[in-house]
């Protein structure tokens, strides 16, 4: 174990890691919007939106991620007309964007088949409850089957924060120097395949088990206080659970 | 534009191409789902039976295995394991095929790995789901462990364990697209080729997207059929 | 079959791989190349490798009397794969650096190409002539590089304040040039009279500033060399040999100039 060799690789990873971080950031900020959108979309009564949103969903959840990145990084750059439009261009130049953009699109896919599955584990008898109180759709919304659904959902979209933070490292690809990118690079200068890939492994670790740390420990229990009064638990001692 | 398409894919010989990374791509799939079910079956069955030290290393394995991105996995194998395979080649004596097939091998052993530590968590999940006053009664009624694996347990973990392995074959068949880097023939990296000797990016990777759509859509109909066929009998809830 | 059958099945069976082991891997040498970047080495989607390096790697063979293999890969994974003994020596227009000579062995150098800018038509950087200008001007420009090339260290080096972008391959830095995702590439003059002559690089010109090896020899390194590992000491005298007898007989003149319009081969002393 050269030593140092991992204190000159510490401060280049952990740049890349500003980037993943960034990049799952905009994904979750974006992507979870817009895959409640396409979750309303396919529970709602109208036909053809519930059509397209099946499509979406079928098609970015069909497809690996590695082909979406691809189209829209190489796939768009290929197409003259857009190279010369000045904003789309300087928005599709950059890796960054693409990459960003192809996996936001692919988690809203993934997230609308899991917050389906949250609005459609509503008892029944909740929403005719709301109904009866005379809620208006945006009230009854807002108050009772996001919430339920959310709550429903959290361990399933955890999940999901997780593959997201590890779908960042495929921006490596497309030129972007996230943790990955930074580690193959570091790897071509240094020779030192085993150790630097061992420490960005190591990084990925760290981030998703602070997420799963935040969100099974604090989050969920916040959201469930109503049924449990005992403390936070680690995720990992579940023998250590009183509810 | 469907003239130049034909053009492309028969004079050129890329149409071969692609069907011929199309099957690569789908052995790499079937052959590393395979190692990973297996693998998977055996951790599962050592954390289900609460084997002492075993049960730990599963569960440092699964954890690991599923929070570090594939990409990384696969970089790793590919880089850490070659004088490995190459004696294990030497030692069968053939060496030039192991090193022709080396990458064919990462592919699938990467792949198998990730595979087996998300099996492992949906074959643990189904042995969890029998009762155990099945296991109970067998015993009492005097049954060899091997025909109460065979005939209580086994067919009842499949059944149970079978929507979570159809996702995680969907999973694993995009995970061969990973396996890319290491230089294999399969249908991505011939996407790239294409796309960079004929500067038609766009085509390539949309034929290569459509073909995994296609993949896809047959396994989720392959996989109804034997959710359905195994779910014979059993009575509605 | 019972079980002793089976053991003594098995056993013979791997008896006979042991002994068989031995006639493997004679008469072939293994070349590792990265396959994407022309006019060094290209290779199509069966694996058929063509190019100066091919070239020379086929001469090698034909001297030593063996048959070529070659195993394309990027070329950043070129020196670890040869370490781990993947194949037997490296041809890619592999510079010979200091550092990279701490971890693997080299034949005597065999060529040296200049290395050029280029940009867009019609960009001020292209009316410069000397390399200190160049320099300055390019601070907080985007530079594309292939990963793991004596090039990109030079621009990591000498232009600290540039971006870099860095592709695994240089095709892949070529198409990206060509929809100019970033505003100047730095890279061998040999792949850039490949590059302008084709209609993606039409609209591109070199910037005539000449950079040699003697510039930045610590980043540079000092010309091109056949990469073998370090115990090989035996390939490496055979090696260095074959070359030399390509050299003087002007064949490596004649593959150059085939592929670079240019003599860009070295003597051998």
């Amino acid at each position: 174990m050269d030593v140092e060799l991992i204190q000159r690789a510490i401060p280049v990873l952990l740049k890349g890691l500003a980037t993943t971080l960034e990049i799952g950031l905009v994904a979750i900020v974006i992507g979870f919007p817009l895959g409640l959108g396409f979750a309303l979309a396919r529970l709602s009564s109208n036909r053809s939106l519930a059509a397209f949103a099946l499509l979406y969903s079928m098609v970015f959840r069909g497809t690996p991620l590695l082909v979406q990145i691809f189209i829209i990084y190489f796939g768009l750059g290929q197409l003259q007309f857009l190279r010369d439009q000045t904003t789309f261009w300087w928005f599709f130049s950059d890796g960054f964007n693409c990459a960003t953009l192809a996996i936001t699109l692919n988690t809203a896919a993934y997230t609308s088949e899991i917050l389906r599955g949250g609005l459609m584990g509503i008892p029944a008898g909740e929403i005719e409850a709301a109904r009866a109180c005379g809620m208006s759709n945006w009230l009854c919304f807002r108050r009772i089957r996001f919430p339920l659904a959310f709550r429903l959902a959290l361990p399933a979209y955890t999940n999901e924060i997780t593959v997201i933070v590890k779908e960042s490292s495929l921006a490596s690809t497309v030129t972007v120097l996230e943790i990955t990118g930074l580690a193959k690079r570091l790897m071509s200068e240094t020779f030192a395949v085993i150790e630097v890939f061992t420490l960005a492994g190591l990084l990925y670790l760290i981030v998703n088990f602070a997420v799963l740390l935040v969100m099974r420990s604090w989050l969920e229990p916040k959201l469930s206080m109503h049924r449990t009064a005992s403390r936070p638990v680690f995720w990992f001692w579940p023998h250590r659970r009183r509810v | 534009m469907g003239i130049a398409l034909s053009r492309l894919l028969w004079e050129d010989g890329w149409g071969l191409s692609i069907l011929r990374g199309s099957a690569v791509t789908v052995m790499v799939g079937v052959l590393g789902m395979g190692l990973g079910m297996m693998f998977g079956l055996l951790l599962a069955a050592a954390k289900w039976a609460r084997v002492p030290v075993a049960s730990q290393v599963v569960d440092v394995y699964t954890v690991i295995v599923r929070s570090v991105p594939g990409l990384l996995v696969v970089y790793l194998i590919f880089f850490g394991s070659v004088e490995f395979v190459a004696r294990v080649g030497t030692f069968f004596g053939y060496a030039d095929e192991f090193q022709s097939a080396y990458s064919f091998i990462v592919g699938v052993v990467s792949v198998g790995a990730i595979a087996a530590a998300y099996a492992a968590e949906v074959f643990r999940g189904a042995l969890d789901a029998i009762h155990p006053g099945q296991i109970e009664a067998a015993r009492a009624v005097g049954m060899q462990t091997r025909k109460l694996y065979t005939r209580i347990i086994g067919p009842q973990m499949f059944r149970y364990a079978l929507p979570g392995i159809s996702n995680v074959w969907q999973a694993t068949i995009k995970d061969t697209s990973l396996v890319s880097v290491t230089g294999l023939a399969e249908l991505i990296r011939v996407a790239y080729i294409g796309a960079g000797t004929t500067r038609q990016p766009l085509i390539f990777f949309v034929i290569a997207a459509v073909v995994f759509f296609v993949i896809t859509l047959f396994s989720q109909a392959a996989f109804g059929l034997v959710e359905r066929n195994l779910n014979r009998g059993v009575r509605a809830v | 079959m019972s079980k002793g059958k089976l053991l003594s099945c098995l056993l013979g069976l791997m008896f006979a791989a042991i002994s068989t082991s031995g006639m493997a891997a004679q008469g072939t040498l293994t070349v590792g190349t990265e396959g994407d970047a022309p006019p060094y080495s290209m290779a199509d989607a069966t694996g058929n490798v063509t190019g100066f390096d091919a070239d020379v790697a086929r001469a090698i063979c034909a001297k030593l009397d063996v048959t070529c293999k070659f195993v394309v890969q990027a070329f950043d994974t070129l020196i670890p794969a040869l370490d781990a003994k993947r194949f037997d020596i490296i041809i890619s227009g592999l510079g010979i650096t200091e550092e990279r000579k701490k971890k693997i062995g080299y034949s005597i150098p065999y060529a040296s190409a200049p290395q050029y800018f280029i940009v867009p038509k019609g960009s001020p950087l292209a009316k410069l002539t000397s390399l200190p200008p160049l320099l300055t001007a390019l601070k907080g420009k985007s530079i594309g590089v292939v990963t793991g090339t004596t090039y990109s260290r030079f621009i990591a080096k000498n232009i600290p304040d540039a971006t870099i972008k860095s592709y695994d391959s240089l095709t892949q830095m070529e198409s990206d040039l060509s929809a100019r995702r970033f505003d100047a590439a730095f890279d061998d003059g040999s792949s850039w009279t490949d590059y302008l002559k084709k209609p993606e690089g039409a609209n591109f010109e070199q910037v005539p500033v000449k950079v040699v090896a003697t510039d930045d020899p610590s980043t540079l390194g000092h010309g091109m060399g056949v990469g073998i590992r370090k115990d090989n000491q035996d390939l490496t005298k055979k090696i260095d040999v074959a070359l030399c007898g390509i050299i003087k007989s002007g064949q490596m003149k004649t593959m150059s100039e085939k592929w670079f319009n240019d003599d860009f081969s070295l003597t051998c002393k």
